[in-house]
């Protein structure tokens, strides 16, 4: 439809590599969009961001970067306080995922929206995958398949996204983020590797297999590899696997099938072109060049924050909701991997 | 498939042609002889059936799916030996048609739709299905229908460059995706009784001669039938006028039970006296034979 509005103004809090790689680029060229204030804990790290995409307003506060704003767009670590502000002021929202990792606080905040007649937008990109829409389109009904994710990209390309002399933000950095209470320590570790780098693929999954559930997840001693079971509701398995793996090294595949096909996503590196993701199923063999994910979830956001977005839809943050629901189940289930001793390893061998 | 397994007739075209009319007008006439599926709507689809997918390319998938699952269910209903005629309120050429006609970003590329109608949804589809296309120009489609939404939900059905696409794709597109040649009746200047005549000819040549003359003898129904008030609750617990749309139908007699046609959906009041959404994908053994 033509636009018959100005565009969204919005606030950016956070100003790290998904702002300087992915957000900030976007946003700044659409003509939907006018970022017209932005903030970041390194007021240094804020100039050089407004500098590069000319962004009027530098803010020094929650209060300050939401003024005039329609919407708040949260890219910094922990999402939280500044999604409850944003939503108390009454602007809209987007949130990098995940909202929280503490499902009945997203859940709270979900409701704080809705109550209060506001979006909250929550970056779960996958779901506007061209390639992952072609593939539940070759296997609606999978009776079975893998979600796999082993990154040793993320922390080199999220680096190469920054200006000279400013380092990554890392977790450590952050305020503490509540998690769930009764959750051991393995099984908080487990919930930040589903949330934190599992996110898409729960997201894949639970668009291919809704009624999914947690089986079983166990994760290793030192937190960096996670495998997990879920069973779908005609008794379907699916295993999820998030691993460490060394530098330069990355796979995030999905491969669904059921008796007549099987369709496999390998999706593009981090912070490249989606166009380099790989679909192979085996009735049209190996296609490429699919649209990017992430421009057209802000034409979906664009499309809800004017009322074309059909309203029956589920939003965002109803899927946020279930892929943080099923996360928190696994992490609940994780058993912890023992250590290996000599002698264990003397049995096994 | 047995020989006397019911036939589908489907009916089709873009928003505003008077598919949930014509429906108000044959179910009262053919009774309980036939079964019937309404248009679908993600709204009221609940469970494992209801929508996770937040983008509009996942709102087509939904809707194939749907058109699947419903594929799957006229082939199991139509050797019911109760059931007659299955009809349908649409298939999967009003999901193809909305991939065909958008110009959304996000939506479902039309090949790909394309695909999973012929992969499939085609070879779940029963033996016989007749397909009526009612096609409606733009203006008598907006002029049908008062013009405004009534509903912000509703508003993309009244841009007249999308409704123009639709008409273009049920013309030129639609009969190569149909299973048998289809019926296409241009509405515009029809009146409801020709259109009639023309579907009850198509089932009398199909061999539901009885049916045919059920047709030709019904009686025009109320323009703006009342809600039943024992449907009132259902109506309401489901999402009221923004979910269902305005009662389309008197409740009828249907099996023993009662039945309220809405534009966007059906109520329905069981043997003991429970209301609930007319659904034959919920596999109710009082409503599925």
């Amino acid at each position: 439809m033509t636009r018959t509005h100005r565009p969204w103004r919005l606030a950016v809090a956070g100003c790290g590599a998904a702002a300087f790689g992915l957000h900030l680029p976007h946003l700044t060229s659409n003509p939907a969009f006018d970022v017209v204030a932005l903030t970041d804990r390194d007021p240094a790290r804020a100039r050089a961001a407004a500098q590069r995409f000319t962004v009027p307003h530098i803010a020094a506060s929650t209060p300050e970067v939401l003024e005039g704003a329609d919407m708040l767009v949260v890219l910094t670590g922990v999402h939280e306080e500044l999604i409850d502000a944003a939503l108390s002021a009454g602007a809209h929202v987007f949130t990098e995922k995940p909202v929280s990792l503490d499902l009945a606080r997203s859940r709270a905040l979900v409701e704080q929206a809705r109550t209060a007649g506001l979006l909250l937008e929550v970056g779960g990109m996958r779901a506007h995958d061209p390639a992952l829409h072609a593939a539940l389109a070759a296997v609606p009904e999978p009776a079975g398949g893998w979600l796999v994710k082993a990154d040793g990209l993320d922390e080199t390309a999220r680096q190469r996204l920054l200006p000279d002399g400013f380092a990554l933000y890392t977790f450590a950095d952050d305020p503490p983020q509540p998690v769930p209470p009764g959750l051991e320590g393995h099984q908080v570790a487990a919930l930040q590797i589903l949330l934190w780098q599992g996110y898409h693929l729960l997201t894949a999954l639970v668009l291919a297999a809704a009624g999914a559930a947690p089986a079983a997840c166990v994760v290793d001693p030192v937190g960096q590899w996670l495998h997990a079971t879920l069973r779908g509701p005609a008794g379907q398995l699916f295993t999820l696997i998030i691993g460490a793996t060394p530098a330069g090294v990355f796979h995030e595949q999905i491969h669904l099938a059921d008796a007549v096909e099987a369709a496999t996503v390998d999706f593009a590196r981090p912070y490249e072109t989606a166009a380099a993701t790989r679909l192979t199923t085996s009735a049209d063999g190996e296609r490429s060049g699919f649209g990017d994910p992430f421009a057209a979830m802000w034409a979906a956001i664009d499309e809800r924050l004017s009322a074309q977005h059909p309203a029956d839809l589920p939003t965002s943050a109803d899927l946020a909701l279930r892929v943080e629901e099923l996360a928190l189940g696994l992490a609940t289930m994780t058993t912890f991997c023992p250590t290996h001793t000599k002698d264990t390893d003397h049995v096994r061998n | 498939m047995s020989g006397t397994d019911a036939p589908v007739l489907v009916l089709d075209g873009p928003p505003g042609a008077g598919k949930t009319s014509l429906l108000a007008r044959i179910l009262p006439a053919l009774g309980d002889g036939c079964l019937w599926f309404t248009e679908p709507n993600a709204r009221l689809a609940a469970g494992l059936r209801a929508p996770v997918h937040p983008s509009p390319a996942g709102h087509s998938l939904w809707f194939l799916r749907h058109e699947l699952d419903k594929a799957r269910a006229m082939t199991a209903l139509s050797s019911d030996p109760a059931t007659e005629l299955l009809i349908s309120d649409r298939n999967h050429l009003g999901a193809l048609a909305y991939c065909w006609a958008t110009r959304a970003e996000d939506s479902l590329p039309y090949h790909t739709a394309v695909d999973f109608y012929t992969r499939r949804i085609a070879p779940a589809l029963p033996a016989q299905v007749m397909t009526v296309i009612l096609l409606v120009s733009p203006g008598q489609s907006l002029n049908r229908r008062g013009n405004v939404a009534e509903r912000p939900r509703w508003q993309q059905w009244f841009d007249e460059r999308l409704l123009e696409r639709l008409r273009t794709f049920y013309t030129d597109v639609a009969p190569t995706l149909c299973p048998s040649p289809p019926l296409i009746i241009d509405t515009d200047g029809a009146s409801p009784d020709t259109v009639l005549a023309q579907v009850a000819a198509l089932l009398s040549g199909a061999g539901l001669s009885d049916s045919a003359e059920c047709l030709l003898t019904s009686t025009t129904p109320a323009t703006r039938p009342r809600l039943a008030s024992h449907f009132a609750d259902a109506y309401e617990a489901l999402g009221g006028l923004e979910a269902l749309g305005h009662p389309f139908s008197e409740p009828l007699d249907h099996r023993g039970t009662t039945v309220q046609l809405c534009q966007l959906g059906a109520l329905h009041r069981d043997l003991s006296g429970q209301t609930r959404l007319w659904d034959l994908l919920a596999d109710d053994p009082t409503r599925a034979a």
